[in-house]
């Protein structure tokens, strides 16, 4: 029988009666439909159209914790169901405190993609919370759903230190000058990061997206405590789907031996980052992952991650220890993280 | 005896990055096809200056030297009389030569099948 957690459990039976009171309040305060023609009726598709659904954010933005990335993506799913059902979608920022690199990152991914589907039919408030506040405003995320900048001077250091880049192409890692000179990577961890990063990138190129498809990647670096936190994303096919459209690798996860290993996206990581092949069968290709954890174990400290599908994969640098994690739940498309010590103290 | 240096930072890019023309303006197969190959096809030793970058993925460096042998069919022989790699990182210069190998151990292969 399974063990219940009672903390967990109140705490969960908590956040679901709050988030029941607050959209129950503002369902009340869905606009109702006002035409052009006074005297005929609105449709019940118009009407729908008009309407409001509340969406509250989570407190973290975090995918490497279960509860957290359930969160999350319950979240994205809920704004998701909502638009595609004709609805506008106001989103709150007001429980939001907690903003890691990667799922933060992923967030603004899956939202701005969002936005570009359903233009003008989502909108949020200013968040309670001043440094997500500040860093909503400083990428420019809140003026893409339609706020005007409130915070006159960005005073907080997590977000002054915050960088974004994004792009289509492999042009605008040329930006990633921008961050090397501002943060000041030491020397001895320098040698390489730029490498890893164009080549994380020039993957979500090759491989990621299908030939027709635009092929987006977003960048957050982030300075804090000492360290240099470093997340690329790209919202396409994922590692473990794409390895699998390989042939001779759907031959062998078909096989009888170990089938249910071979099927988690957590080993598929595994595989990918220790193969030399590629999504392409040719064998000059898929080095990068490869080269990637070669870095990662070269600098000693720190660490490198990959989340893709349902998978995982950790590397502690200064534990020379490899993790694989396998989720319940599916992240689209594939983050790649680096965390990198700013100063050559050796304690990370 | 005709020379050529290229240094990659000054003539081409600082941020070169991505495989193909297709993946971006600074990639390794443009770097191949309007500057290293031509410069190898016109002189008897060229070196390729390597620093002064950001750095390079393995994408850019296998398509830019790789692909002299997979796609310009070059011998690696011939590159070893011609081709100079100048980097103050070594890694980049093993990995060039590595790719050169790899290379050509495919075209061999591809050969004996045939």
């Amino acid at each position: 029988m399974k063990k219940v957690n009672p903390k967990q459990e109140q705490w969960k039976k908590n956040k679901q009666f709050k988030l029941k009171k607050k959209e129950s309040r503002l369902k009340k305060k869905s606009i109702k439909v006002v035409t052009p023609d006074s005297n005929s009726v609105p449709t019940e598709q118009a009407k729908k159209i008009q309407k409001i659904r509340m969406v509250v954010a989570p407190e973290y933005f975090s995918l490497t914790n279960d509860n957290h990335r359930e969160e999350l993506l319950n979240f994205i799913k809920k704004i998701k169901n909502n638009l595609s059902q004709g609805y506008k979608v106001d989103i709150s920022f007001d429980e939001t405190r907690t903003l890691v690199t990667s799922g933060t990152l992923w967030m603004v991914a899956k939202l701005e993609k969002l936005i570009y589907s359903y233009p003008n039919k989502i909108s949020c408030n200013y968040p309670e919370d001043n440094t997500v506040h500040q860093l909503l405003q400083h990428i420019g995320f809140l003026k893409r759903l339609g706020l005007p900048d409130k915070v006159t001077e960005i005073d907080s250091d997590i977000v002054r230190h915050w960088h974004y880049i994004s792009g289509t192409t492999t042009d605008d890692v040329s930006h990633f000058d921008e961050i090397f000179k501002c943060v000041a990577v030491p020397e001895e961890f320098s040698d390489g990061l730029y490498d890893s990063m164009s080549e994380a990138v020039t993957n979500t190129i090759q491989h990621a997206y299908d030939d027709d498809e635009i092929k987006e990647w977003r960048m957050f670096a982030q300075k804090k405590d000492g360290k240099l936190d470093i997340a690329i994303c790209d919202l396409g096919v994922g590692i473990p789907k794409s390895l699998k459209q390989k042939p001779e690798i759907k031959k062998w996860i078909t096989s009888p031996i170990q089938s249910a290993r071979k099927n988690r996206d957590s080993y598929l990581l595994e595989v990918a980052i220790q193969s030399t092949r590629s999504k392409t069968k040719l064998s000059h290709r898929g080095k990068g992952l490869r080269d990637m954890l070669t870095y990662a174990k070269s600098v000693k400290v720190g660490g490198f991650r990959i989340l893709s599908g349902k998978g995982a994969f950790d590397y502690s640098s200064s534990k020379k220890l490899k993790v694989s994690k396998q989720f319940k739940s599916q992240v689209n498309g594939t983050l790649i993280e680096w965390q990198i010590p700013l100063e050559n103290n050796h304690d990370t | 005896m005709t020379h050529k240096t290229i240094s990659i930072a000054v003539e081409y890019t600082k941020t070169p990055a991505g495989r193909y023309y297709s993946d971006g303006s600074f990639t390794g197969e443009r770097f191949r096809e309007e500057f290293l190959y031509p410069a190898l096809t016109k002189n008897d030793e060229v070196e390729i200056d390597l620093d002064d970058t950001l750095g390079y993925g393995s994408s850019f460096l296998e398509e830019a030297f790789g692909g002299l042998i997979r796609e310009k069919n070059m011998d690696i022989n011939e590159l070893k009389d011609k081709l100079r790699i100048i980097s103050s990182r070594a890694l980049y210069e093993n990995r060039i030569w590595q790719y050169l190998k790899d290379a050509q151990q495919e075209k061999n292969n591809e050969k004996t099948i045939k």
